[in-house]
C-alpha cells in the first residue's frame, strides 16, 4: 500500500515534471517540493546547518547540470534525495568534523530545548544527550550508519532509503534493527555508569 | 534486561526524532532560487576552455599541415614550350679564335631563338581618340530626330538645273546606271 502511494505520488511529480518547460523551472518545481528533505538529508549527515545549506544547493546545481536526463527520472523524490546523500557525504569525506562545527551548533540545539519549555536540568540532560547519540552514531559502522542517519529524516520511508542506497528493502531494516540495537546497548552502558 | 531496553526504546525513538529535526534558516528556498537562476561561472570558464582548445587544436594541426607541405617534393617543372626557332644562313661563328687565328673556321649557323613575350594579361581596351569622344558626347547630348537630319544633310543632294529641258534631264536608270 505504502508503495502504491509512493507511486502515485510520483506518477503526480512526473506530471509536473512534464507541464515544465525548461530544466530551469522543472528544478525550481523540485526545490519547491524537496528543499526541506535535502536539507534534512544532508543536515543528518553533517551536522551543520551552513554546510547542510551549502550541500543543499549544491545538490540542485548538480540536478540542473544534469538536466539532460531529467525526463527519465521515474520517482524525483527519491532522486533528489539520492543526490542530496551523496553530495552531503563527499563533503563529509572532504572534511574533517572539527570541534568548531559542534561548538557551533551547540545554542541551535539548546535553543530547540528551549523551545520545548523543559526545566533547566532536563533541558541539560537533553542536551548532553543529544551530543551523545551523535557520538555514538558517529562510532557505528559505515553500513550501519548511513541507513541509520537517512531512516531520522522524517519524511524518508524504510522502502525509499533503499532505493536511496540501492540496497534491498529487507537489507535496510536489517541494519537498522542491528543500528539501534547497538545504540541501546552504548546508551544503557552510558546511562547505568552515570546513575550507578 | 529486556525491560530496560523497552524503556530506552521511547528514549532512543525522542533523540532519533530530534537528530535530523532541523529547520534550515529563513529565506533557504529563496537562495536556492537565486542560486540556480543566476549564471555559472564555471560555465562561462567552460567554454572559454573549449574556446582555447579549439584554437591549439587549430594551431596544430596549421603546425602539421606545414611541416607536412615543407617535406613533400617539390612539384614538377613544367617547361615551357620553346618557341619556333630560325636559323639565319650565313652566320659565322668563330670558334676559339684568339688561340688558333689561323684556323678560322666556318661552322654551322647559329641559332637566333626568337621568343615570343606571352601576355598573361588580357590586354586593356585601347582609350578613345579625342574625336571619338566628341562624337560620343555628342551623340549622348543631342536628341536623335536632329542627329538623323544631320545625317540625311550630309548625304549628297542632286541638284536639278531649272533651265535645262525635262527631256534632257536625265532619268532615273540613267542616273544609277553604272555604265
Amino acid at each position: 500500500m505504502a508503495a502504491q502511494a509512493v507511486t502515485g505520488e510520483a506518477i503526480l511529480e512526473n506530471v509536473q515534471v512534464i507541464r515544465a518547460e525548461t530544466p530551469v523551472q522543472f528544478v525550481e518545481a523540485l526545490v519547491a517540493e524537496h528543499s526541506l528533505t535535502a536539507f534534512r538529508i544532508a543536515y543528518s549527515i553533517l551536522r551543520n546547518h551552513h554546510d547542510a545549506e551549502d550541500a543543499a544547493q549544491e545538490c540542485f546545481l548538480r540536478i540542473l547540470k544534469h538536466a539532460k536526463r531529467l525526463r527519465q527520472v521515474r520517482n524525483p523524490k527519491t532522486w533528489v534525495a539520492r543526490v542530496a546523500w551523496t553530495t552531503a557525504l563527499d563533503r563529509r569525506s572532504s572534511r574533517a568534523r572539527t570541534a568548531v562545527n559542534e561548538a557551533v551548533e551547540e545554542p541551535l540545539v539548546l535553543a530547540q530545548i528551549a523551545d520545548k519549555n523543559l526545566a533547566a536540568d532536563e533541558q541539560l540532560a537533553g542536551k548532553q544527550l543529544q551530543g551523545l547519540l551523535a557520538q555514538m552514531i558517529a562510532a557505528l559502522p559505515e553500513d550501519l550508519r548511513q541507513p541509520l542517519e537517512l531512516s531520522t529524516v522524517q519524511e524518508l520511508n524504510s522502502a525509499e532509503i533503499a532505493e536511496i542506497m540501492n540496497i534491498p528493502e529487507g537489507s535496510v531494516r536489517t541494519r537498522l534493527m542491528r543500528a539501534r540495537k547497538l545504540l541501546k546497548e552504548k546508551l544503557s552502558a552510558v546511562l547505568e555508569t552515570k546513575h550507578g | 534486561m529486556a525491560d530496560q531496553e523497552k524503556q530506552l526504546d521511547p528514549l532512543l525513538d525522542s533523540l532519533l526524532a530530534n537528530y535530523a529535526d532541523a529547520e534550515p534558516r529563513p529565506g533557504f528556498e529563496t537562495r536556492l532560487l537565486a542560486a540556480l537562476r543566476e549564471p555559472k561561472p564555471g560555465l562561462r570558464f567552460g567554454w572559454l576552455w573549449a574556446g582555447a582548445a579549439t584554437m591549439v587544436t587549430a594551431a596544430a594541426v596549421f603546425a602539421v599541415y606545414n611541416s607536412r607541405l615543407a617535406e613533400l617534393p617539390p612539384p614538377p617543372r613544367i617547361e615551357a614550350a620553346r618557341p619556333p626557332v630560325f636559323s639565319l644562313p650565313g652566320t659565322v661563328v668563330v670558334r676559339d679564335a684568339t688561340r688558333h687565328p689561323e684556323k678560322l673556321q666556318i661552322g654551322p649557323p647559329a641559332l637566333v631563338s626568337v621568343a615570343g613575350v606571352r601576355q598573361e594579361v588580357f590586354p586593356s581596351p585601347i582609350p578613345l581618340s579625342e574625336q571619338e569622344r566628341l562624337l560620343l558626347r555628342y551623340l549622348a547630348g543631342t536628341p536623335r530626330d536632329e542627329v538623323a537630319s544631320h545625317a540625311r544633310e550630309d548625304e549628297p543632294v542632286e541638284k536639278t538645273d531649272p533651265a535645262r529641258p525635262e527631256s534632257q534631264r536625265p532619268n532615273s536608270a540613267e542616273v544609277f546606271s553604272t555604265r
